[in-house]
């Protein structure tokens, strides 16, 4: 029998052979490593990115009346390509959304991959379409814009467009604030395209955009456009604007324009009636703009208010130029110049002045610039510089002509004039919201003084006078003393054939002031091209009227009665002091309120802020006595403190105190302190927090997140 | 063989760094399988572990089998070996059939479902074919010194080739007959006799390649493809492409990313481009080392068979794990054109898994009686003697009486 045994030799070349074989393998592996030509594989190959919407900011008015916010919406869209049964399929669209079926069945039958049938569509579609099954017919939920308000405030919002994108208005200025940022989630992708998600890839969550708060009042809104809306089908007129302002602060509460629209539908209006007029449009203003030389001569000291004037009996000849009053003056005071509006006066007087002085104020006045409201198209208006003006120039500006100026530009003017002559900043934006926190406020803020305060009361005096027995008697309200005064203009032509003036067409216009002693609101009335009755004494004023008495109605009448002025009566008679705060001022603010209410104070103790007050605030002092005041610092190195008292302070006050104390404070809303938590005397430790909830945090509880 | 048959089962004797190679692939299997079908299974079954569990049921019954062959004697195999080439035939032949069982994928039916079970007959049909030659290349190991023994053996050998073929399974087919070719290789058939049947095999290739135009050319194509140019099939691009990903160190275990879809089949043929991927080019060196190791130690159990039976059992045991680990490795990084072939522990797949590990069952068994005179030897001694051997050639004396005078020349010629 043959021995297997010394063919061993023949196992080895088979390991000899795998692991040759072995080595040509690593040998192919490092090549795969070293480069494979034309196969380098990106990370996209496995990543597919999808885009996560934010919600765009809403805005509300000042009293946080939603006037711009998100629906979800469903829109419709098929790929006609998939779709196997187009008639059926366009006749479960049409009985879904109602709409016709001929023009569904078209769109499905055309040859592409995407067909949008229907936007913004109520969301029951959705789930209806996906009960149905329907392959090739999709919905996708996406967030619209809607303006509940429907036309309230409609050309200062704007609106947007399918794509959220802002178009007009504020949606388009502050598009970049409201729009918010993206977030993204990446997804495995598979051979097949299909996507989900994979642990380690990022994803960011959308931002929302920010809330925008106007100072809006949505009640003074929908007054002025009422009313605007009446006066335009009373005088059969082309269109108007109304302002309504806050001149202590600058704050526009209304603003509109006729016509208007609704922002829900804006491709259903003319794109003219997107516009707002206020700011955009410019016009010659008429004897409105008579109280700039009037102000600037009387700030100047050049006249006085008794000073005469001859007013040539109602027919005057300017070199070659005819101006009229309406009814023929002989000699009249300056106030009556412009109680009665007497062109003739006021452009002799013009005439004489240094022309300087005019185009100086007018400036002042903040015509010939944008106010810098920040709406979208705003006009600076015409204002030559001096050089460019024609010999009888000063005498036509000073009544309102050879100028061009904007409605908002009007209502600052009297604003300066009813604020005590400081030209404040125009705001439509009251705060910028993040997560319905503030982020960014806007306070009032003082261009520039242009009249001192006693040349205002002066201008007040006759602007009240004109309502009470002048051109303006159609704007005096009952009960509360009214300032304002009249403008007439005839229109200019726009176009270049003709030079001069447009016969029978009229800008008329009103503005004026309430109450005259503490003026709160300043109302601008501007009506264009009105028929029959044009006198700006006789289309504007009414409508001043109309707005100002509804306003006085829900406000109150207490509303415009001046606590200043009552406390001032007061004093005289009796001559008490009232003890303000000084808990929680630091010793500067301290010396300074010392100063201001004329109380000898005696600080005592080393500390940087006032820890505690003999007497106490709110008490009424016969007589000037000293006040003792105490600074101690907090020498205490317990780690248990008693809990001070902080309610009915101011929050920075308190927290001066807290901080003093050792505690932390946490704030919630702003003002006053109306509640803290833990409640005064409680003892707790150092570095512990106190919760301060403020007087308005009670009304920002529908928008705050407490976190 | 009544002489063999004395040798006695020797739990020490087993070889236990074939144990340790084959667990230690069994654990990287198992966690690529899952790494790669979590995402199919979690697709088509809703289940993540679907595929993994099956696998680990599988894992389980193969190692319970390999656990019985290792000490059931491997003669008792062999004497059963008619029995399962027989069964293995019918099964085999069931494929042709149209019945309920049968399932055709790809246009080509290669599983038989048996209750829960689906499994591949030409797996059986293969180890079948390696028991039935060890046994019968042995016992009549004096016919194949003629001709007509050989040629017999050869076409019994075709006869099965020709049934997996016709199943178009033309990647088992070729592996099969390669198997068998290495056992007669080893059954000491006279290297005229292989040479000739080779070269005639090469003939008839070449003269189909001749009639046939364009299978030149694909041969010429697929030369491109192995030094990784002009890789337009898809599947071979992304086999590629994820060892590319991988680079040294790999992308870590269950990061793939080829695996979602890209790859065919990635928890079963394609298994190793996801080892590459997740375990970069050095895991991928340590699992062919790991199959290398199989193979130097299989091979050792071959030499050192108590008998020829086992030394053939052996031999064909160890070639086929080798060959179907080195040439599925080879496939996924194109180093040969692509057939459906699964890597032995590590693919997911049940007949192969058990049939390969009953397979390592037998040579576990083998080892165990291995012949017990150098096997004890202490490998130290061995070393010292050599370097004796070799000053004692070097210094003149002949190498042959001196060797002579200390211990049988035969066992030294062993433990080479």
């Amino acid at each position: 029998m043959k021995n297997m045994q010394n063919f061993t030799w023949r196992f080895d070349i088979f390991t000899v052979g795998a692991l040759l074989f072995l080595l040509l393998m690593i040998v192919k592996m490092v090549q795969i490593q070293i480069g494979v030509g034309g196969l380098e594989v990106t990370e996209n190959r496995f990543q597919a990115q999808h885009k996560l919407p934010p919600e765009r900011g809403r805005i509300f008015d000042r009293n946080l009346k939603t006037l711009a916010f998100n629906i979800p919406t469903v829109t419709l869209f098929a790929d006609p390509k998939k779709i196997e049964n187009a008639n059926a399929a366009a006749r479960a669209v049409a009985s879904l959304t109602g709409l016709d079926f001929a023009q569904v069945r078209e769109k499905l039958g055309q040859k592409t991959n995407y067909v949008k049938l229907a936007t913004k569509l109520p969301l029951a579609v959705h789930e209806k379409l996906g009960k149905l099954g329907i392959t090739g017919l999709y919905s996708e939920v996406v967030l619209t814009r809607k303006y509940p308000k429907s036309d309230l405030c409609s050309q200062l919002l704007g609106f947007t467009d399918i794509d959220g994108k802002g178009i007009s208005g504020l949606e388009m200025t502050q598009d970049f604030l409201l729009q918010g940022a993206p977030g993204r989630v990446v997804y495995q992708i598979t051979a097949n395209n299909e996507k989900f998600p994979r642990i380690g890839y990022p994803e960011e969550q959308a931002r929302d955009g920010n809330d925008f708060v106007l100072t809006i009042d949505y009640r003074y809104q929908y007054i002025a456009e009422r009313e605007l809306h009446n006066t335009i089908l009373q005088t059969d007129a082309a269109g108007g604007a109304v302002i309504i302002m806050n001149p202590e602060t600058g704050e526009i509460l209304a603003i509109c324009s006729e016509p208007n629209f609704n922002p829900n539908e804006p491709g259903k209006a003319d794109q003219e009636a997107w516009r707002i007029k206020p700011v955009t449009d410019i016009f010659e203003p008429g004897s409105t703009f008579k109280p700039i030389l009037m102000s600037a001569l009387l700030e100047k000291g050049l006249h006085t208010t008794s000073d005469k004037v001859f007013c040539e009996n109602g027919k005057y000849m300017l070199k070659d130029r005819p101006i009229r009053d309406t009814a023929p003056y002989a000699w009249l005071s300056m106030r009556d110049v412009m109680v009665y509006s007497s062109n003739i006066g006021m452009s002799k007087l013009a005439m004489e002045t240094d022309r300087k002085l005019l185009y100086d104020y007018a400036r002042a006045f903040g015509f010939g610039q944008e106010t810098g409201v920040g709406l979208q198209g705003e006009q600076k208006g015409i204002l030559s510089s001096i050089g460019a003006w024609s010999g009888v120039s000063p005498g036509f500006i000073s009544i309102g002509h050879e100028v061009a100026v904007t409605a908002l530009q009007m209502t600052n003017m009297f604003s300066t004039i009813a604020n005590g002559g400081f030209l404040m900043q125009p705001v439509i934006v009251k705060e910028i919201r993040k997560d319905g926190i503030p982020v960014k406020v806007y306070g009032p803020r003082a261009v520039r003084r242009v009249i001192s305060t006693a040349t205002a009361d002066t201008m007040k005096s006759i602007l009240a006078d004109v309502v009470e027995r002048g051109t303006g008697k159609k704007a005096a309200i009952k009960g509360v003393t009214v300032c304002g005064k009249t403008g007439t203009a005839k229109m200019p032509f726009t176009d270049r054939k003709n030079v001069g003036y447009q016969e029978g067409n009229y800008i008329s216009n009103f503005c004026g002031f309430f109450p005259a002693e503490d003026p709160k609101i300043c109302i601008y009335v501007m009506i264009e091209k009105p028929r029959n009755l044009y006198y700006g004494g006789d289309v504007g004023a009414p409508c001043f009227k109309n707005i100002a008495e509804q306003i006085i109605t829900f406000e109150g009448l207490d509303y415009f009665q001046s606590p200043d002025r009552q406390e001032e009566f007061h004093t005289v008679e009796n001559n008490p002091i009232l003890v303000p705060n000084l808990v929680g001022c630091s010793r500067a603010a301290a010396s300074y309120a010392e100063h201001k209410a004329s109380l000898p104070i005696h600080t005592g103790g080393e500390g940087q802020f006032i820890m505690a007050q003999n007497p106490p605030a709110g008490t009424i002092l016969a007589e000037a006595q000293g006040i003792r005041l105490d600074s101690e610092t907090n020498n205490d190195d317990n780690d248990v403190q008693l809990v001070p008292n902080v309610t009915g302070l101011p929050v920075r006050n308190a927290m001066n105190i807290l901080a003093v104390k050792g505690f932390r404070a946490v704030i919630i809303g702003s003002g006053k302190v109306a509640r803290q938590q833990p409640g005064p005397g409680k003892k707790i430790g150092k570095q512990e927090q106190v919760l301060l909830q403020c007087e308005s945090a009670v009304n920002l509880n529908d928008l705050l997140v407490l976190r | 063989m009544t002489n063999a048959a004395k040798q006695k089962f020797d739990i020490s004797k087993i070889d236990y760094l074939l144990v340790f190679c084959v667990l230690l692939l069994l654990i990287i299997g198992a966690s690529m399988v899952y790494s790669a079908s979590s995402f199919r299974a979690e697709k088509e079954f809703g289940d993540s572990a679907h595929f993994f569990k099956n696998h680990l049921a599988r894992v389980f019954i193969g190692l319970l089998l390999m656990g019985v062959l290792t000490v059931v004697n491997y003669r008792k195999c062999l004497g059963l070996s008619p029995i399962i080439m027989a069964g293995s035939i019918i099964l085999l032949l069931l494929l042709f059939t149209h019945a309920p069982f049968v399932i055709t994928r790809n246009e080509a039916s290669r599983w038989l479902r048996l209750g829960f079970f689906t499994f591949q007959p030409s797996d059986f049909a293969r180890y079948g074919l390696i028991l039935i030659l060890a046994r019968l290349l042995y016992q009549n190991r004096e016919e194949l010194e003629e001709w007509k023994g050989f040629l017999k053996y050869i076409a019994f050998v075709f006869i099965i080739v020709g049934m997996v073929a016709l199943e178009k399974d033309f990647g088992t087919a070729m592996l099969i007959t390669l198997i068998a070719f290495c056992m007669f290789f080893f059954a000491e058939v006279k290297m005229g006799f292989l040479l000739s049947i080779g070269l005639s095999i090469v003939t008839v290739g070449l003269l189909y390649i001749k009639k046939n135009g364009y299978m030149l050319q694909r041969i010429l194509s697929f030369f491109d493809v192995m030094l990784n140019k002009n890789l337009t099939d898809y599947q071979i691009r992304q086999s590629i492409i994820s060892f590319n990903i991988g680079g040294l160190f790999g992308q870590g275990i269950g990061d793939s990313r080829q695996k979602y879809m890209f790859l065919p089949e990635p928890h079963k043929d394609f298994i190793f481009s996801v080892i590459g991927e997740e375990l970069g080019l050095l895991g991928c060196i340590g699992v062919l080392l790991l199959f290398f190791m199989i193979i130097y130690r299989g091979m050792r159990i071959a030499k050192t068979a108590p008998d020829g039976y086992g030394r053939l059992l052996a031999g064909g045991i160890t070639v086929c794990i080798g060959i179907y680990a080195f040439f599925n490795a080879a496939i996924t990084m194109v180093l040969l054109p692509t057939t459906g072939i699964p890597m032995p522990f590590i693919s997911y797949g049940g007949s192969a898994m058990v049939t390969h590990l009953a397979a390592v069952g037998i040579l576990l068994n083998i080892s165990s009686q291995s012949n017990a005179a150098f096997m004890n030897y202490p490998n130290r001694t061995v070393y010292k003697d050599r370097i004796k051997r070799l000053t004692l050639s070097f210094s003149g004396a002949s190498g042959s009486t001196r060797y002579a005078k200390t211990e049988p020349a035969s066992k030294y010629r062993i433990i080479r």
